[in-house]
């Protein structure tokens, strides 16, 4: 038997053992090289700077190619409830989110926690030590993500995310965190803002101007203190005066994503002038006719016909929100669509404007804090703003002394056509020219016009002032969720949250109910914590 | 050319036959000892050369051969004889049966020889001759009906598509539920061929390894069905293995083989298209574009040669083949070229052998067609407009532009619904693909005799595999997928090319022990192996956006910022392994393996996992006194566990860069614990054998239970940075049986009628997901998610692979149907509550294979029949959103009403609310049930002709017609032969009936 072994087995096995003994080069093996790791990214950062453009690109999503993920993320939400746009295509048998049937409300969820909460949590870890003035960017794009995420659903899980103790919190602990964040953003700034050619090199924004991420961090406070004033004044008034004193965005500062890193494709201009998907709104027609603002026709086309026919209508056109259309498009395909010299695939896409900044601060001072300027000087810089960006500047002496125009009635000229009751009249009379008396409506009614077409922050200040006043959904398909002739106030919390993470998702309902004493729970009828009268 | 080139090698082959034949001519008869019958097909050889030839029909032959020659004579089953020449001019000579020889050998794992008799699990074998009368490009088709417990689908991509091969049910939830595929005992890799994950824009289907083999190459086909006959080929076999075994070259046998078969291809069973109304249900006075002017008469030749020859101690076997098609689907052309050589060589003391073996394979596809929406031809010729004319539509598909100098897209129909069409010629034209692929497969093995009792085997393969695909869409192609040019404001049109490389090496030495002692008969072996496979992936895509330069499509026409992506992966097993069968009287037989592996895709630190088997045989007549009717009874039973690591990659934290050259966060955290998948069988099957094998019956019963199955679940979220993380969890249950009857009915004379019948079930369930983070139990898990489409494939518990859900009519709380404002219904949410769910695997399936012959008159003829089971035609759901189907044109013209459960609806009305994407999809479901003469042949075969020794000439028809089938289309063609999308056709190529002529020439 010793021989058998010694002369046949061993050799064999020995043999086998010629192939086996080498695993020690499994977890190289392991490693697809084409992609980074975390030992491999190491090297200069990149496991920190690499995700900048991620997370810039997600905000308002263009990470990918796809469109269709902005599309149900944004464009059919928040662009539509703010009165901005609206679909000529029937999605879903015109049973959707314009007319309050909450269909897509998973994606501004699943975006922005996959594309800019992981990310930016992950390079909270990493870098808080190492750089500080990054961290600085992460936290401004971690905040300017998220704070649009609890406008949309209210309670998130946040303060504790990333650690097995997380839940939901109550919108309130989000914002102090959110205000904790920006604070930090801006100290870290304060200590040091030389630029890092790593860091320019991957930053969409500024192109490593820390400066400029300063004053976006102080922009971006602002904005959430003005979103908190009439829950929390004093919390509002402190925080509002604190970011204008550390220098919030002059004439001509602006946020935006730009081609300056790696190209973008603008979203918008995919679903307007390809997929023909998205149209000018109700709203939009009525406020901007109604004012003979300039602005119509720089943002929009005006309506046009089928190739052989008539022009359906002189002038501008919208799409009014929550109406049963045509099978396929029929003449809505006509109506006024997003101008492609104002929206282009390469064109910037804008998250912030020195125009809202002058808003927010009128409206502060219109409060009564220390804003740095009267109301009325704010309002109109605001608007002399939003003016300039779009070159017409000659025209906006005349308008801002225009004490007459007053938003138009909306006629739907398809209304003859196929027999509906679309048209509505005009829901205000407010106009132009500042006057004391009706100034909140007036200041909001203009930062909706300047900040076009960011629609998930319109949609925020319209349920937080009621301004502009917007026309009802025609059909309401919320099946009692949002109360007839009432607004959305919020998406549903996406149904994966009620089976996986249920005991949070309770607590997240609770919480929504507690900070607001009109929400009845998970449904699109809840206003959040900062939308009280 | 080529015709010129095969006559040339024809006649040298001639040649070589010519020029041996120099010396004085012997001549003779070979008979079997004792009944004198003749016995054809005996090798006769002179001894110490490769010369020789085979006794005929009526067992003579005549040889030229040197004075003092030794002539040796060899037949299967017969004992060898040697005759010294020296003045006899005839030879009578009589042969001796060889009892040992006589006894069935299976070649089993690793190309181990065991007789039949032995084997403790159950395997089934087809013959070379069923694989090449009624041949098929993809081998593996030939299987359907003629091995129990196999269940084979298509893709509806054409010659040279793949084929999914299901032994005993789907095991995996996430991996692959195919057979590994071995050639002489070693593994063949491509198993990592592109198959569809998405509906409406699914990845092409890339043809698996095994389309690629030549099946004149095949001497037959070996199926182990369950785990227990393949524990020793490790993980890749968990899903049963189909062994192939090539021509060799004979000793003593000069032979050369010329084939040639044509087929003509019909497409049928495609939906019928109305040509009376437009989408506003008004009439049309033209004639519209339907599915009958789409297809084509489909042509397919395959020509093959091959020459082998065979010494005392060296023989080789060389082919060539080529396959030449013409699909249904106009434009789509298929050739490949198959090149095989293999050599065995032994030395002069027979103890050390050594073989080589060579192929290559080169072939082309132009236009396969695949299943989808986008740039799918198929799919815009279901949905083309009713108001544009089909010779509009065939004949001004394109326009030229004169001021852009390209000819642009023509009738792009836009349609009704939020789907966009285009034209089905302009794809044909100018959305055209290409698929090549070059494939060698080389390897070696050598083996050493040390005496009786002792050989030591060592094998070595490389098996590599490229692909190169390529779509060139040119501009004004598929206007919404492909965007326009930011400077231009135009579409320059949109370029994707994958270059695909697989390369597995295989390397294993085994020591194999032979011995008997008294009673008892050991055969063990004990060896190592390593498997070790690269994949690699570049793909240059335009994605959404619109190439830089129109019409010119290359990497450097990318749009702006958009870069190549690469991908590369590698796995690695390491294995040791034993086996011992333990035989006592030719009574009892018990078999254990074990084996060992180590997995690189496993955490380091981690990766090891051992696995066993234990059968146990005993065969009855050979222990008991049985009638004599009973020629063999045999139980039989196993128990088995197998292994199975992970794909590569998913223990390491990877971020990957996208398209536009940017770093995406990974969304899943590294699998630390990863463990191998575990699958659990019992197999108890029995054999009977009666009236000296005039009818042989084989029966089984297995269940096989697959734990540690690979989740991608949901993290809860916020728990860590990641919102998804790999789970080791759930079991899968796959139970049923098989039942294999053989026999001779009618053998009299001339005339003998061979049958075989195999029936079986498999029962798949699902007994365990997966626990979530916050403790309860996951009751579903989606693997295909259809998005706007109301269709989702779904993994819940109670329920099995393959189920699907699909959606109802929105109902009240009452259980009637909700009827809307505008008297239509609506449809209901696909939701666990909800939806319809349905089971897409077939309860029962059965093939009937028979041989009929008289003289030299062969009739072959295959029945199979699937039972049970359901498939949803979002095909018909879309033709009746979009008033291209029949069932449009009678809604039209129908006034009065349609019922559905006691409720009146309006025609038309209805049925644009319940058809579409987001339709009452499951009143689209059929029943797959399916009864089909799969195969007919009819061939003769002449004797001696001229300097022939046989030709055969058959006439052959697959896939003929059905007996019986629910469904409008054939359920058989998969939209997919992977894990998803399954249950489901959506545009995919219709099925295929074909006639030819086969003729076969033996030199």
């Amino acid at each position: 038997m010793k021989s058998i072994v010694k002369r046949y087995i061993l050799p064999t096995v020995l043999a086998a053992g010629m192939f086996t003994a080498c695993t020690s080069e499994f977890e190289e093996i392991n490693k697809d090289q084409n992609q980074i790791n975390q030992e491999s990214g190491k090297a200069d950062g990149m496991l920190v700077r690499g995700f900048f453009p991620q997370l810039s690109r997600s905000v308002y999503f263009n990470f990918d190619n796809s469109n269709w993920r902005w599309q149900v993320q944004q464009n059919l939400n928040g662009d539509v409830f703010s009165g901005y746009m609206a679909p000529p295509t029937p999605f879903a048998g015109n049973s959707n989110a314009t007319h309050y049937n909450l269909i897509w409300n998973v994606w501004p969820w699943s975006i922005g926690f996959e594309n800019v909460m992981n990310p930016a949590s992950s390079i909270d870890g990493i870098s808080e030590d190492v750089t500080p003035k990054l961290y600085a960017p992460a936290l401004v794009l971690k905040v300017l993500g998220m704070h649009r995420l609890t406008d949309i659903y209210g309670p998130i899980p946040y303060v504790k995310y990333g650690t097995p103790e997380v839940t939901y919190d109550g919108q309130k602990e989000v914002y102090t965190k959110f205000f904790q964040e920006l604070d930090l953003a801006i100290a870290n700034l304060e200590a040091d803002s030389e630029p890092m050619s790593v860091f320019s090199a991957v930053d969409d924004l500024y192109q490593g101007d820390f400066l400029m991420w300063k004053k976006l961090a102080a922009s971006l406070k602002l904005r959430l203190a003005m979103r908190i004033s009439n829950v929390d004044p004093a919390s509002a008034k402190k925080y509002a005066e604190e970011a204008i004193a550390t220098g919030v965005f002059e004439a001509g500062d602006i946020a935006q994503v730009g081609q300056g890193v790696s190209p973008i494709i603008h979203p918008l201009a995919t679903i307007s002038e390809i997929w023909g998907d998205i149209k000018m709104g109700a709203d939009m027609e009525s406020i901007l006719t109604g004012f003979n603002d300039p602005r119509a026709g720089v943002y929009f086309t005006e309506a046009g016909g089928p190739e052989d026919g008539p022009v359906i209508k002189n002038g501008f056109a919208g799409v009014r929100s929550g109406i049963d259309l045509p099978d396929g498009r029929g003449d809505y395909q006509y109506y006024s669509r997003i101008n492609p010299d104002f929206v282009n695939q390469t064109t910037p896409i804008v998250l912030m404007t020195s125009a809202e900044v002058y808003f927010l601060r009128a409206e502060a001072a219109l409060n009564g804090w220390n804003a740095g300027g009267t109301a009325q000087e704010l309002y109109e810089a605001g608007i002399r703003q939003s003016f300039e960006r779009h070159n017409l500047s000659d025209e906006v002496g005349t308008y801002l002394q225009d004490a007459t125009s007053v938003p138009a009635d909306y006629v739907d000229v398809s209304d003859a056509t196929y027999g509906t009751d679309y048209s509505i009249e005009a829901m205000s009379d407010v106009t132009i020219k500042y006057d004391a008396s009706k100034a909140l409506e007036q200041i909001i009614t203009q930062k909706w016009i300047a900040m076009f077409p960011e629609g998930m922050e319109a949609w925020s200040e319209f349920r937080r002032t009621g301004y502009p006043q917007i026309f009802p959904v025609r059909f309401n398909k919320s099946n009692g969720d949002v109360p007839a002739g009432d607004y959305i106030k919020r998406l549903r919390y996406p149904d994966g949250e009620t089976v996986n993470n249920a005991e949070a998702y309770n607590i997240g309902v609770e919480a929504l109910k507690a900070e607001n004493a009109k929400a009845t729970g998970d449904t699109g009828g809840s206003p959040l914590w900062w939308d009280v009268d | 050319m080529k015709f010129r080139l095969l006559t040339f090698v024809v006649s040298l082959l001639l040649m070589t036959n010519f020029l041996q034949a120099q010396e004085s001519l012997v001549k003779g008869t070979v008979k079997e000892n004792g009944t004198g019958e003749p016995l054809p097909g005996v090798n006769v050889l002179i001894k110490g050369t490769s010369v020789g030839t085979t006794t005929d029909f009526n067992g003579e032959f005549a040889l030229s051969v040197e004075k003092g020659g030794t002539l040796v004579f060899s037949y299967i089953g017969f004992v060898s004889k040697e005759v010294l020449v020296e003045n006899q001019s005839t030879f009578d000579i009589s042969l001796d049966v060889d009892a040992e020889q006589l006894e069935e050998v299976v070649v089993t794992a690793l190309g181990v020889e065991r007789s039949a008799e032995s084997l403790t699990y159950s395997t089934q074998s087809v013959s070379s001759e069923d694989l090449i009368t009624a041949k098929d490009p993809n081998v593996m088709n030939s299987l359907s009906g003629r091995v129990a417990g196999l269940q084979l689908s298509r893709s509806g991509s054409g010659a040279g598509g793949s084929v999914k091969i299901n032994l005993r049910g789907n095991r995996s939830v996430s991996g692959s539920s195919s057979p590994l595929y071995v050639i002489d005992g070693v593994p063949m890799a491509g198993q990592g061929a592109a198959q569809p994950g998405e509906i409406e824009n699914p990845s092409r289907d890339g043809g698996d390894g095994i389309s690629n083999i030549n099946p004149e190459d095949i001497e037959s086909i070996n199926v182990l069905k369950g785990a227990a006959a393949s524990a020793l080929y490790g993980s890749q076999a968990a899903n049963g293995v189909i062994m192939i075994t090539t021509k060799k070259g004979e000793a003593g046998q000069s032979r050369v083989s010329f084939s040639s078969n044509f087929m003509a291809e019909q497409a049928y069973l495609y939906p019928e298209m109305q040509s009376k109304y437009d989408a506003e249900g008004n009439a049309i006075n033209h004639k519209a574009h339907t599915s009958d002017d789409f297809y084509e008469t489909g042509t397919t030749w395959v020509n093959s040669l091959s020459y082998s020859q065979g010494g005392d101690n060296s023989q080789f076997y060389a082919s060539y083949a080529n396959t030449n098609a013409q699909g249904v689907m106009p434009t789509n052309t298929f050739n490949k070229h198959n090149f095989s050589f293999n050599t065995t060589t032994k030395s002069r003391n027979d103890k050390l052998e050594m073989r080589f073996s060579a192929n290559y394979i080169t072939q082309e596809g132009f236009n396969r067609p695949s299943a989808g929406a986008y740039m799918n031809p198929i799919y815009s010729s279901y949905l083309s407009s009713r108001s544009i004319s089909q010779d509009e539509l065939k004949n001004n598909y394109q326009t030229w532009n004169k001021t852009r100098q390209i000819y642009e897209q023509n009738y792009a129909a836009p349609v009704r619904s939020e789907i966009a069409n285009e034209n089905p010629y302009w794809l044909l034209d100018k959305a055209t693909s290409e698929d090549i692929r070059n494939r060698y497969m080389l390897s070696g093995s050598l083996s050493y005799k040390f005496n009786e009792n002792f050989s030591i085997q060592g094998r070595a393969n490389i098996d590599a595999t490229d692909d190169v695909w390529e779509r060139k869409a040119h501009a004004t192609t598929n206007p919404i997928n492909i965007s326009v040019d930011p400077g231009t404001g135009l579409s320059h049109g949109g370029y994707f090319k994958d270059e695909f490389s697989n390369t597995m090496t295989y390397a294993d030495a085994i020591l194999n022990y032979n011995k008997k002692i008294n009673d008892f008969n050991i055969t063990a072996l004990v060896g190592g192996a390593i498997r070790d496979e690269k994949n690699s992936l570049y793909r240059v895509t335009s994605d959404k956006r619109s190439i830089k330069y129109t019409n010119i499509f290359t990497v450097a026409s990318l749009p702006e910022g958009m870069v190549p992506r690469e991908a590369a992966t590698q796995r690695q097993v390491q294995s040791v392994f034993a086996s011992a069968s333990l035989g006592y009287k030719e009574m009892v037989y018990l078999d254990v393996t074990g084996r060992n592996d180590w997995s690189s895709t496993l955490p380091v630190g981690d990766n090891s996992f051992f696995y066993p088997s234990v059968g146990l045989t005993a065969v009855l007549n050979n222990m008991f006194d049985l009638p004599e009717v009973i020629s063999l009874a045999k139980v039989r039973g196993n128990y088995t566990v197998l292994g199975n690591d992970a794909n590569a990659g998913l223990t390491i934290l990877q971020h990957g860069i996208n398209f536009n050259g940017d770093l995406a966060y990974s969304d899943i955290s590294p699998a630390d614990n990863l463990k191998p998948e575990l699958s659990t069988s019992i197999e108890f099957g029995a054999e009977l054998e009666l009236f000296n094998g005039l009818l042989y019956l084989d029966a089984n019963f297995y269940k096989t239970n697959t734990v540690n199955q690979l989740f991608r679940v949901d993290n809860r979220l916020g728990t860590s940075n990641f919102n998804k993380r790999y789970v080791n969890a759930g079991d899968v249950e796959n139970r049923g049986f098989e039942l294999s009857i053989s026999a001779m009915p009618v053998s009299q004379g001339d005339l003998t009628w061979s049958t075989t019948l195999n029936l079986s079930r498999n029962v798949n369930e699902i007994k365990e997901l997966y626990t979530r983070d916050n403790g309860t139990e996951a009751e579903f898990d989606i693997v295909t998610n259809g998005g706007n489409i109301n269709y989702m494939q779904v993994l819940r518990k109670g329920g099995a692979i393959g189920e699907i859900w699909t959606a109802d009519f929105a109902r009240n709380e009452d259980g009637t149907i909700i009827v809307d404002d505008n008297g239509v219904p609506s449809a209901a949410g696909i939701t666990p509550e909800e939806s319809i769910k349905s089971n897409s695997n077939p309860d029962f399936i059965a093939g009937w294979a028979n041989t009929l012959k008289y003289k030299g008159f062969t009739l072959n003829m295959v029945i199979d029949g699937k039972f049970g089971g359901q498939t949803l035609s979002l095909t018909d759901s879309y033709m009746d959103a979009e008033g291209t189907s029949v069932a449009y044109a009678e809604a039209v013209e129908n006034d009065g009403s349609v019922e559905v459960e006691g409720i009146s609806f309006d025609p038309v009305k209805y049925l644009n609310a319940t058809s579409g994407r987001a339709g009452v999809t499951s009143q689209y479901l059929y029943d797959q049930t399916n009864i089909r003469l799969r195969e007919l042949s009819i061939g003769y075969t002449f004797n001696n002709v001229g300097p022939l020794s046989d030709v055969t000439l058959s006439a052959v028809g697959r896939n003929l017609f059905f007996f019986y089938n629910a469904a409008p289309f054939d359920p058989d063609v998969v939209m997919s032969t992977g894990v998803g999308v399954q249950g489901l056709n959506f545009f995919s190529l219709p099925t295929t009936r074909s006639v030819g002529l086969n003729l076969r020439v033996n030199f």
